[in-house]
Protein backbone atom coordinates (compact mmCIF):
# COMPACT_ATOMS: atom_id res chain seq x y z
CA UNK A 1 0.00 0.00 0.00
CA UNK A 2 2.34 2.53 0.76
CA UNK A 3 5.04 1.50 -2.47
CA UNK A 4 1.45 2.45 -4.22
CA UNK A 5 0.54 6.13 -2.48
CA UNK A 6 4.28 6.50 -3.32
CA UNK A 7 3.90 5.73 -6.75
CA UNK A 8 0.84 8.06 -6.87
CA UNK A 9 2.65 10.80 -5.54
CA UNK A 10 5.43 10.78 -7.81
CA UNK A 11 2.45 10.59 -10.96
CA UNK A 12 1.30 13.61 -9.37
CA UNK A 13 4.07 15.07 -8.68
CA UNK A 14 5.61 14.73 -12.42
CA UNK A 15 2.42 14.76 -14.00
CA UNK A 16 2.90 11.41 -15.50
CA UNK A 17 -0.62 9.69 -16.92
CA UNK A 18 -2.02 7.76 -14.12
CA UNK A 19 -3.28 4.60 -16.24
CA UNK A 20 0.14 3.93 -16.87
CA UNK A 21 1.70 4.40 -13.93
CA UNK A 22 -1.26 3.27 -11.53
CA UNK A 23 -2.75 0.64 -13.98
CA UNK A 24 -5.73 1.96 -14.02
CA UNK A 25 -8.47 1.55 -16.17
CA UNK A 26 -9.25 4.89 -18.76
CA UNK A 27 -13.16 4.63 -19.51
CA UNK A 28 -14.18 7.14 -22.56
CA UNK A 29 -17.87 7.54 -23.59
CA UNK A 30 -18.89 8.26 -27.08
CA UNK A 31 -22.67 10.16 -25.97
CA UNK A 32 -24.59 7.24 -24.17
CA UNK A 33 -24.13 4.69 -27.01
CA UNK A 34 -20.32 3.85 -26.73
CA UNK A 35 -17.60 2.83 -23.87
CA UNK A 36 -14.51 1.90 -24.22
CA UNK A 37 -12.35 0.71 -21.31
CA UNK A 38 -8.60 0.23 -21.51
CA UNK A 39 -6.80 -1.27 -19.09
CA UNK A 40 -9.10 -3.55 -18.44
CA UNK A 41 -9.05 -7.19 -15.83
CA UNK A 42 -11.14 -9.31 -18.20
CA UNK A 43 -15.32 -9.12 -18.21
CA UNK A 44 -16.60 -10.97 -15.19
CA UNK A 45 -20.54 -11.33 -16.51
CA UNK A 46 -21.76 -10.62 -19.63
CA UNK A 47 -25.70 -10.43 -20.76
CA UNK A 48 -27.78 -7.82 -22.70
CA UNK A 49 -28.65 -5.72 -19.33
CA UNK A 50 -25.64 -5.54 -17.77
CA UNK A 51 -22.12 -6.33 -18.39
CA UNK A 52 -19.25 -6.40 -15.31
CA UNK A 53 -15.92 -5.49 -16.31
CA UNK A 54 -13.05 -6.12 -14.04
CA UNK A 55 -10.48 -2.91 -13.85
CA UNK A 56 -7.55 -2.56 -10.82
CA UNK A 57 -10.43 0.48 -9.53
CA UNK A 58 -12.86 -2.23 -8.78
CA UNK A 59 -15.56 -3.53 -10.29
CA UNK A 60 -17.64 -1.69 -13.22
CA UNK A 61 -20.93 -2.09 -13.79
CA UNK A 62 -22.23 -1.09 -16.94
CA UNK A 63 -25.95 -1.04 -17.12
CA UNK A 64 -28.07 -0.08 -20.29
CA UNK A 65 -30.30 -1.91 -23.27
CA UNK A 66 -28.95 -4.07 -25.80
CA UNK A 67 -25.49 -4.12 -24.87
CA UNK A 68 -23.15 -6.15 -26.91
CA UNK A 69 -19.14 -6.45 -27.20
CA UNK A 70 -17.95 -4.43 -30.04
CA UNK A 71 -14.37 -5.66 -29.43
CA UNK A 72 -12.49 -7.35 -27.07
CA UNK A 73 -8.46 -7.64 -26.58
CA UNK A 74 -6.09 -7.67 -24.31
CA UNK A 75 -6.50 -4.18 -22.85
CA UNK A 76 -9.24 -2.90 -24.87
CA UNK A 77 -12.64 -3.55 -24.75
CA UNK A 78 -15.25 -1.70 -26.27
CA UNK A 79 -18.84 -1.97 -25.64
CA UNK A 80 -21.95 -0.54 -27.85
CA UNK A 81 -26.29 -0.15 -26.50
CA UNK A 82 -27.78 2.43 -24.86
CA UNK A 83 -26.33 3.13 -22.18
CA UNK A 84 -28.10 3.85 -18.35
CA UNK A 85 -25.34 3.51 -15.80
CA UNK A 86 -21.79 3.35 -15.14
CA UNK A 87 -20.94 1.96 -11.50
CA UNK A 88 -17.99 0.80 -9.74
CA UNK A 89 -19.36 -1.28 -7.37
CA UNK A 90 -16.22 -2.10 -4.83
CA UNK B 1 -11.93 -0.01 -37.13
CA UNK B 2 -8.51 -0.41 -38.53
CA UNK B 3 -8.49 -3.55 -36.47
CA UNK B 4 -11.97 -4.82 -38.10
CA UNK B 5 -11.02 -4.02 -41.60
CA UNK B 6 -7.99 -5.96 -41.65
CA UNK B 7 -9.42 -9.18 -39.85
CA UNK B 8 -12.12 -8.82 -42.79
CA UNK B 9 -9.20 -9.12 -45.33
CA UNK B 10 -7.92 -12.10 -43.06
CA UNK B 11 -11.60 -13.91 -43.01
CA UNK B 12 -12.89 -14.83 -39.97
CA UNK B 13 -14.85 -17.21 -38.08
CA UNK B 14 -18.61 -16.81 -36.38
CA UNK B 15 -18.90 -18.69 -33.16
CA UNK B 16 -21.55 -20.02 -30.91
CA UNK B 17 -20.71 -20.51 -27.61
CA UNK B 18 -22.62 -22.18 -24.86
CA UNK B 19 -21.51 -22.52 -21.40
CA UNK B 20 -22.19 -21.13 -17.74
CA UNK B 21 -18.30 -20.02 -18.52
CA UNK B 22 -19.11 -17.87 -21.84
CA UNK B 23 -17.16 -14.60 -20.04
CA UNK B 24 -13.86 -16.84 -19.00
CA UNK B 25 -14.14 -17.97 -22.53
CA UNK B 26 -13.61 -14.72 -23.30
CA UNK B 27 -11.33 -13.24 -20.76
CA UNK B 28 -9.12 -16.47 -21.46
CA UNK B 29 -9.17 -15.41 -25.46
CA UNK B 30 -8.03 -12.03 -25.18
CA UNK B 31 -5.29 -12.54 -22.56
CA UNK B 32 -3.97 -15.19 -25.14
CA UNK B 33 -3.99 -12.19 -27.42
CA UNK B 34 -6.60 -13.46 -29.69
CA UNK B 35 -8.98 -10.44 -30.78
CA UNK B 36 -12.50 -11.19 -30.04
CA UNK B 37 -15.27 -8.73 -31.78
CA UNK B 38 -18.97 -8.28 -32.20
CA UNK B 39 -19.71 -10.53 -29.04
CA UNK B 40 -24.05 -10.53 -28.42
CA UNK B 41 -26.03 -12.64 -26.73
CA UNK B 42 -28.21 -15.17 -28.58
CA UNK B 43 -30.68 -17.32 -26.57
CA UNK B 44 -28.54 -18.88 -24.49
CA UNK B 45 -25.16 -18.59 -25.35
CA UNK B 46 -22.73 -16.18 -26.71
CA UNK B 47 -22.23 -15.23 -30.53
CA UNK B 48 -18.90 -13.64 -31.39
CA UNK B 49 -16.43 -13.52 -34.34
CA UNK B 50 -12.47 -14.75 -34.06
CA UNK B 51 -9.57 -14.74 -36.49
CA UNK B 52 -9.38 -17.43 -39.07
CA UNK B 53 -6.31 -18.22 -37.84
CA UNK B 54 -7.25 -18.89 -34.04
CA UNK B 55 -9.52 -21.78 -34.32
CA UNK B 56 -6.83 -23.90 -32.58
CA UNK B 57 -6.66 -21.72 -29.70
CA UNK B 58 -9.89 -21.11 -29.74
CA UNK B 59 -11.01 -24.82 -28.92
CA UNK B 60 -7.99 -25.06 -26.76
CA UNK B 61 -10.28 -22.37 -24.33
CA UNK B 62 -13.16 -23.64 -24.97
CA UNK B 63 -11.72 -27.46 -23.71
CA UNK B 64 -10.43 -25.58 -21.03
CA UNK B 65 -13.44 -23.31 -19.80
CA UNK B 66 -15.92 -25.85 -20.01
CA UNK B 67 -17.57 -24.45 -23.18
CA UNK B 68 -19.59 -25.81 -26.05
CA UNK B 69 -18.42 -24.24 -29.09
CA UNK B 70 -20.48 -24.20 -32.67
CA UNK B 71 -18.42 -22.88 -35.60
CA UNK B 72 -21.71 -20.75 -37.42
CA UNK B 73 -20.00 -19.49 -40.09
CA UNK B 74 -17.21 -18.12 -42.10
CA UNK B 75 -17.14 -14.38 -43.19
CA UNK B 76 -14.72 -12.26 -44.60
CA UNK B 77 -12.78 -11.70 -47.83
CA UNK B 78 -11.60 -15.44 -48.06
CA UNK B 79 -14.51 -16.61 -47.88
CA UNK B 80 -16.62 -14.30 -50.25
CA UNK B 81 -13.90 -15.68 -52.81
CA UNK B 82 -14.75 -19.07 -52.37
CA UNK B 83 -17.60 -18.54 -53.40
CA UNK B 84 -16.83 -17.94 -56.80
CA UNK B 85 -15.14 -21.10 -56.98
CA UNK B 86 -15.90 -23.12 -59.59
CA UNK B 87 -17.49 -20.33 -61.43
CA UNK B 88 -15.35 -20.29 -64.92
CA UNK B 89 -17.49 -17.83 -66.73
CA UNK B 90 -17.18 -15.59 -64.29
CA UNK B 91 -13.47 -15.94 -63.69
CA UNK B 92 -13.19 -15.18 -67.84
CA UNK B 93 -15.64 -12.36 -67.77
CA UNK B 94 -13.32 -10.44 -65.30
CA UNK B 95 -10.05 -11.62 -66.70
CA UNK B 96 -11.63 -9.89 -70.61
CA UNK B 97 -12.49 -6.80 -68.80
CA UNK B 98 -9.11 -6.25 -67.26
CA UNK B 99 -7.39 -7.44 -71.27
CA UNK B 100 -10.24 -5.39 -72.75
CA UNK B 101 -9.44 -2.13 -70.10
CA UNK B 102 -5.84 -2.44 -70.99
CA UNK B 103 -5.72 -2.60 -74.74
CA UNK B 104 -8.45 0.40 -74.97
CA UNK B 105 -6.21 2.33 -72.51
CA UNK B 106 -3.66 1.86 -74.57
CA UNK B 107 -4.87 3.49 -77.74
CA UNK B 108 -5.47 7.52 -78.39
CA UNK B 109 -9.04 8.23 -78.39
CA UNK B 110 -9.25 12.13 -78.07
CA UNK B 111 -7.03 15.00 -79.57
CA UNK B 112 -7.34 18.22 -78.41
CA UNK B 113 -5.40 21.40 -79.57
CA UNK B 114 -5.13 24.47 -76.88
CA UNK B 115 -3.51 27.96 -77.62
CA UNK B 116 -4.15 28.48 -81.42
CA UNK B 117 -5.66 31.64 -82.88
CA UNK B 118 -5.07 31.99 -86.29
CA UNK B 119 -3.94 28.25 -87.02
CA UNK B 120 -6.99 26.24 -87.40
CA UNK B 121 -7.58 23.56 -85.36
CA UNK B 122 -8.44 21.20 -88.85
CA UNK B 123 -5.01 22.09 -90.43
CA UNK B 124 -3.21 20.73 -87.02
CA UNK B 125 -5.24 17.73 -86.35
CA UNK B 126 -4.90 16.69 -90.94
CA UNK B 127 -1.06 17.46 -90.63
CA UNK B 128 -0.99 15.03 -86.93
CA UNK B 129 -3.02 12.25 -88.96
CA UNK B 130 -0.23 12.44 -91.48
CA UNK B 131 2.08 12.05 -88.68
CA UNK B 132 0.03 9.20 -87.37
CA UNK B 133 -1.15 11.37 -84.65
CA UNK B 134 -4.89 10.28 -84.81
CA UNK B 135 -7.62 8.93 -82.72
CA UNK B 136 -7.82 4.93 -82.35
CA UNK B 137 -3.93 5.30 -82.76
CA UNK B 138 -1.46 2.70 -80.74
CA UNK B 139 -0.07 4.85 -78.34
CA UNK B 140 3.73 3.13 -78.93
CA UNK B 141 3.76 4.51 -82.18
CA UNK B 142 3.57 8.32 -81.44
CA UNK B 143 6.45 10.50 -80.10
CA UNK B 144 5.74 13.28 -78.97
CA UNK B 145 9.12 15.10 -80.01
CA UNK B 146 8.89 14.31 -83.84
CA UNK B 147 5.55 15.66 -83.77
CA UNK B 148 6.83 18.61 -82.14
CA UNK B 149 9.35 19.16 -84.73
CA UNK B 150 7.71 18.61 -87.73
CA UNK B 151 4.45 20.90 -86.31
CA UNK B 152 7.36 23.74 -85.83
CA UNK B 153 8.43 23.24 -89.73
CA UNK B 154 5.21 22.70 -91.02
CA UNK B 155 3.24 25.88 -89.68
CA UNK B 156 5.35 28.93 -89.92
CA UNK B 157 2.92 30.56 -87.54
CA UNK B 158 3.83 28.56 -84.40
CA UNK B 159 6.98 29.29 -82.37
CA UNK B 160 5.95 26.54 -79.28
CA UNK B 161 4.74 23.15 -79.47
CA UNK B 162 4.45 21.01 -76.62
CA UNK B 163 2.49 17.19 -77.51
CA UNK B 164 1.45 15.87 -74.05
CA UNK B 165 0.21 12.51 -73.98
CA UNK B 166 -1.60 12.00 -70.86
CA UNK B 167 -4.57 8.51 -70.38
CA UNK B 168 -5.54 8.29 -73.88
CA UNK B 169 -5.74 12.19 -74.02
CA UNK B 170 -3.17 14.02 -76.34
CA UNK B 171 -3.07 17.56 -75.63
CA UNK B 172 -1.14 19.77 -78.25
CA UNK B 173 -0.51 23.11 -76.65
CA UNK B 174 0.27 26.04 -78.81
CA UNK B 175 2.02 29.38 -78.68
CA UNK B 176 1.79 31.34 -81.92
CA UNK B 177 4.15 33.90 -83.09
CA UNK B 178 3.53 37.90 -83.16
CA UNK B 179 1.20 38.32 -86.29
CA UNK B 180 3.23 40.15 -88.96
CA UNK B 181 1.61 43.36 -90.09
CA UNK B 182 0.03 43.33 -93.49
CA UNK B 183 2.64 44.89 -95.89
CA UNK B 184 0.46 47.07 -98.44
CA UNK B 185 2.46 46.63 -101.87
CA UNK B 186 3.21 50.06 -103.16
CA UNK B 187 6.20 49.62 -105.24
CA UNK B 188 4.35 47.92 -108.31
CA UNK B 189 2.64 50.45 -110.27
CA UNK B 190 -1.17 50.08 -110.40
CA UNK B 191 -4.39 51.80 -111.73
CA UNK B 192 -7.52 52.22 -109.84
CA UNK B 193 -9.87 51.29 -112.21
CA UNK B 194 -13.97 51.64 -112.08
CA UNK B 195 -15.72 48.53 -110.86
CA UNK B 196 -18.82 49.51 -112.62
CA UNK B 197 -20.47 51.82 -114.37
CA UNK B 198 -21.57 55.21 -112.85
CA UNK B 199 -20.99 58.98 -112.26
CA UNK B 200 -18.55 60.13 -110.54
CA UNK B 201 -19.89 61.92 -106.80
CA UNK B 202 -16.44 62.29 -105.11
CA UNK B 203 -13.09 61.23 -105.81
CA UNK B 204 -10.08 61.54 -103.27
CA UNK B 205 -6.77 60.09 -104.47
CA UNK B 206 -4.12 59.53 -101.86
CA UNK B 207 -1.43 58.61 -104.49
CA UNK B 208 -1.19 58.40 -108.74
CA UNK B 209 -3.09 61.80 -110.89
CA UNK B 210 -6.92 61.46 -110.72
CA UNK B 211 -8.62 60.96 -114.54
CA UNK B 212 -12.20 61.94 -114.12
CA UNK B 213 -13.86 64.59 -112.39
CA UNK B 214 -16.81 64.76 -110.15
CA UNK B 215 -19.91 64.52 -112.35
CA UNK B 216 -17.85 62.67 -114.82
CA UNK B 217 -19.92 59.37 -116.83
CA UNK B 218 -17.37 56.33 -115.78
CA UNK B 219 -17.85 52.56 -117.27
CA UNK B 220 -16.66 49.93 -115.92
CA UNK B 221 -12.95 49.32 -116.15
CA UNK B 222 -12.08 53.03 -117.32
CA UNK B 223 -8.66 54.56 -115.27
CA UNK B 224 -9.86 56.82 -112.60
CA UNK B 225 -6.75 57.82 -110.94
CA UNK B 226 -3.59 56.93 -113.11
CA UNK B 227 -0.48 55.59 -111.81
CA UNK B 228 1.46 57.57 -114.14
CA UNK B 229 2.81 60.89 -111.77
CA UNK B 230 4.26 63.86 -114.28
CA UNK B 231 7.42 65.35 -112.39
CA UNK B 232 8.06 68.66 -113.32
CA UNK B 233 6.53 72.23 -113.57
CA UNK B 234 4.32 72.23 -116.31
CA UNK B 235 5.59 74.04 -119.79
CA UNK B 236 9.05 72.88 -118.74
CA UNK B 237 10.45 69.31 -119.15
CA UNK B 238 8.41 66.50 -117.36
CA UNK B 239 9.42 63.06 -116.70
CA UNK B 240 6.83 60.65 -115.71
CA UNK B 241 6.84 58.00 -112.75
CA UNK B 242 4.89 55.24 -112.03
CA UNK B 243 3.26 54.86 -108.60
CA UNK B 244 0.41 52.38 -107.01
CA UNK B 245 -2.53 54.49 -107.47
CA UNK B 246 -4.55 54.75 -104.60
CA UNK B 247 -7.93 56.52 -103.56
CA UNK B 248 -11.32 56.39 -102.27
CA UNK B 249 -14.49 57.00 -105.37
CA UNK B 250 -17.77 57.29 -104.73
CA UNK B 251 -19.94 57.15 -107.56
CA UNK B 252 -23.74 57.37 -108.27
CA UNK B 253 -24.72 54.00 -109.20
CA UNK B 254 -27.64 52.24 -110.90
CA UNK B 255 -29.05 48.91 -110.97
CA UNK B 256 -31.84 47.22 -112.68
CA UNK B 257 -34.25 45.05 -110.85
CA UNK B 258 -37.40 42.88 -111.94
CA UNK B 259 -39.41 40.54 -109.55
CA UNK B 260 -42.79 39.06 -110.04
CA UNK B 261 -45.41 37.70 -107.32
CA UNK B 262 -48.51 35.89 -108.09
CA UNK B 263 -51.70 36.59 -106.68
CA UNK B 264 -52.96 33.28 -105.93
CA UNK B 265 -50.59 30.87 -103.94
CA UNK B 266 -50.78 27.92 -101.80
CA UNK B 267 -49.84 28.40 -98.21
CA UNK B 268 -48.85 25.53 -95.64
CA UNK B 269 -51.07 25.28 -92.83
CA UNK B 270 -49.67 23.27 -90.13
CA UNK B 271 -52.34 20.90 -88.92
CA UNK B 272 -50.56 20.57 -85.62
CA UNK B 273 -50.28 16.43 -86.49
CA UNK B 274 -46.76 15.58 -85.33
CA UNK B 275 -44.83 12.29 -85.82
CA UNK B 276 -41.28 11.54 -84.85
CA UNK B 277 -38.99 8.88 -86.26
CA UNK B 278 -35.64 7.80 -85.07
CA UNK B 279 -32.99 6.55 -87.84
CA UNK B 280 -29.68 4.28 -86.90
CA UNK B 281 -27.63 4.86 -89.52
CA UNK B 282 -24.67 2.62 -90.94
CA UNK B 283 -21.84 3.59 -92.88
CA UNK B 284 -24.02 6.85 -94.19
CA UNK B 285 -27.10 4.24 -94.73
CA UNK B 286 -30.02 4.69 -93.13
CA UNK B 287 -31.46 1.21 -91.17
CA UNK B 288 -34.92 2.80 -90.89
CA UNK B 289 -36.85 -0.06 -89.85
CA UNK B 290 -40.07 1.78 -88.56
CA UNK B 291 -41.21 4.27 -90.31
CA UNK B 292 -44.22 6.78 -89.18
CA UNK B 293 -46.51 6.07 -92.35
CA UNK B 294 -47.21 9.15 -94.32
CA UNK B 295 -49.84 8.25 -97.07
CA UNK B 296 -50.83 11.37 -99.22
CA UNK B 297 -49.72 13.82 -95.78
CA UNK B 298 -47.59 16.79 -97.21
CA UNK B 299 -44.80 16.63 -94.19
CA UNK B 300 -41.69 19.07 -93.49
CA UNK B 301 -39.08 17.55 -92.17
CA UNK B 302 -37.38 19.10 -89.27
CA UNK B 303 -34.56 17.07 -87.83
CA UNK B 304 -34.72 17.25 -83.93
CA UNK B 305 -31.05 16.07 -83.24
CA UNK B 306 -28.35 13.77 -85.21
CA UNK B 307 -25.36 12.38 -83.40
CA UNK B 308 -22.10 10.70 -84.64
CA UNK B 309 -21.12 7.34 -82.21
CA UNK B 310 -17.56 8.01 -81.13
CA UNK B 311 -15.07 6.76 -79.01
CA UNK B 312 -13.41 9.64 -77.85
CA UNK B 313 -12.76 11.33 -81.10
CA UNK B 314 -12.79 8.30 -83.10
CA UNK B 315 -15.98 8.27 -85.41
CA UNK B 316 -17.82 4.54 -85.15
CA UNK B 317 -19.56 4.43 -88.24
CA UNK B 318 -22.77 4.54 -86.57
CA UNK B 319 -25.19 7.47 -86.45
CA UNK B 320 -28.24 8.14 -84.55
CA UNK B 321 -31.07 10.86 -85.74
CA UNK B 322 -34.34 11.96 -84.68
CA UNK B 323 -36.47 13.53 -87.48
CA UNK B 324 -39.26 15.15 -87.05
CA UNK B 325 -42.25 15.36 -89.81
CA UNK B 326 -44.74 18.76 -89.61
CA UNK B 327 -47.92 17.73 -91.46
CA UNK B 328 -49.72 20.52 -93.15
CA UNK B 329 -51.78 21.07 -95.91
CA UNK B 330 -52.19 23.17 -98.59
CA UNK B 331 -54.53 25.70 -98.63
CA UNK B 332 -55.10 28.17 -101.89
CA UNK B 333 -55.13 31.95 -100.91
CA UNK B 334 -55.38 35.12 -102.97
CA UNK B 335 -53.45 38.62 -102.31
CA UNK B 336 -54.91 41.59 -103.71
CA UNK B 337 -52.82 43.98 -106.34
CA UNK B 338 -51.95 46.03 -103.86
CA UNK B 339 -50.28 43.67 -101.38
CA UNK B 340 -48.39 42.31 -103.96
CA UNK B 341 -47.03 45.44 -104.76
CA UNK B 342 -46.31 46.09 -101.30
CA UNK B 343 -44.26 42.97 -100.93
CA UNK B 344 -42.50 43.04 -104.29
CA UNK B 345 -41.22 46.85 -102.78
CA UNK B 346 -40.24 45.00 -100.26
CA UNK B 347 -38.38 42.31 -102.06
CA UNK B 348 -36.53 44.90 -104.30
CA UNK B 349 -35.21 46.37 -101.41
CA UNK B 350 -33.80 43.56 -99.84
CA UNK B 351 -32.08 42.49 -103.12
CA UNK B 352 -30.74 45.74 -103.49
CA UNK B 353 -29.73 45.91 -99.68
CA UNK B 354 -28.21 42.20 -100.26
CA UNK B 355 -25.92 43.84 -102.93
CA UNK B 356 -24.42 46.61 -101.59
CA UNK B 357 -20.88 46.79 -99.91
CA UNK B 358 -20.05 48.01 -96.76
CA UNK B 359 -19.74 51.84 -98.21
CA UNK B 360 -22.93 51.72 -100.51
CA UNK B 361 -26.01 53.71 -99.55
CA UNK B 362 -29.38 53.38 -101.24
CA UNK B 363 -30.46 56.61 -102.65
CA UNK B 364 -33.72 55.63 -103.82
CA UNK B 365 -35.69 53.04 -105.60
CA UNK B 366 -37.94 53.41 -108.42
CA UNK B 367 -40.73 51.04 -109.07
CA UNK B 368 -43.02 50.65 -111.80
CA UNK B 369 -45.90 47.87 -111.80
CA UNK B 370 -47.03 45.62 -114.46
CA UNK B 371 -50.74 44.15 -114.08
CA UNK B 372 -51.88 41.25 -115.28
CA UNK B 373 -54.70 38.63 -114.49
CA UNK B 374 -52.82 36.34 -112.59
CA UNK B 375 -49.58 38.13 -111.15
CA UNK B 376 -47.99 41.51 -110.77
CA UNK B 377 -44.43 42.25 -112.10
CA UNK B 378 -42.30 45.10 -110.81
CA UNK B 379 -39.71 46.55 -112.33
CA UNK B 380 -37.20 48.67 -110.40
CA UNK B 381 -34.31 50.80 -110.59
CA UNK B 382 -32.33 51.49 -107.76
CA UNK B 383 -29.84 54.39 -107.23
CA UNK B 384 -27.02 53.74 -104.80
CA UNK B 385 -24.16 55.63 -103.87
CA UNK B 386 -21.07 53.07 -103.99
CA UNK B 387 -17.63 53.01 -103.43
CA UNK B 388 -16.35 52.03 -107.05
CA UNK B 389 -12.60 52.18 -106.89
CA UNK B 390 -10.76 48.57 -107.64
CA UNK B 391 -6.90 48.49 -108.23
CA UNK B 392 -5.91 46.99 -111.28
CA UNK B 393 -2.18 46.33 -112.36
CA UNK B 394 -0.90 48.85 -114.63
CA UNK B 395 -0.74 47.62 -117.86
CA UNK B 396 2.16 49.84 -118.89
CA UNK B 397 4.47 48.78 -116.21
CA UNK B 398 8.34 48.45 -116.84
CA UNK B 399 8.29 49.01 -120.16
CA UNK B 400 6.57 52.23 -120.08
CA UNK B 401 8.86 53.42 -117.57
CA UNK B 402 11.82 52.60 -120.50
CA UNK B 403 9.26 54.07 -123.01
CA UNK B 404 9.45 57.22 -121.05
CA UNK B 405 13.30 57.36 -120.34
CA UNK B 406 13.89 56.45 -124.02
CA UNK B 407 11.34 59.65 -125.11
CA UNK B 408 13.28 61.89 -122.27
CA UNK B 409 16.75 61.12 -124.09
CA UNK B 410 14.57 61.89 -127.69
CA UNK B 411 13.88 65.32 -126.04
CA UNK B 412 17.23 66.07 -124.80
CA UNK B 413 18.68 64.81 -128.00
Amino acid sequence: MKKMDLRRGVSEALDLPKEITLDLPLISLTGREEVTVENHKGILTYGEESIRVGTKAGTLCIRGQGLGLKQLTGDVLVITGKLVALEFLT
Amino acid sequence: MFLALWYYFRGYVMIKVHGFAAERFMNMLSYRGVYVWDVATEGAGVKLKVPMGSMNMVSICAEKTGCRLEVQGYGGFPAKIRRFHGRQVLTVGILLFAVGLYLLSSFIWVIRVEGNERVSQEDILSYCQELGLKPAAWKRGVHPEEITKELLVQFPDISWVSVGIKGTDVTIKIAETIEKAEVVDKETPCDVVASMDGVILKITAERGTPQVQEGDVVKKGDVLISSEVLIGLEGEEQHAEYVAAEGFVTAKVWQQLTAELPLTYDEKVYTGEIKTNSILSFWGKDADFIHPSLEEEQADTEVLFEKDLALGDFKVPISIKKEQYNIYTLEKKSRTVEEAKAELEETLRKKTEQCLSQYGTIEKIDVHYEEYTDCVCAKGQAELTERIDEKQEAEKGRDAIDGTDGENNANGQ
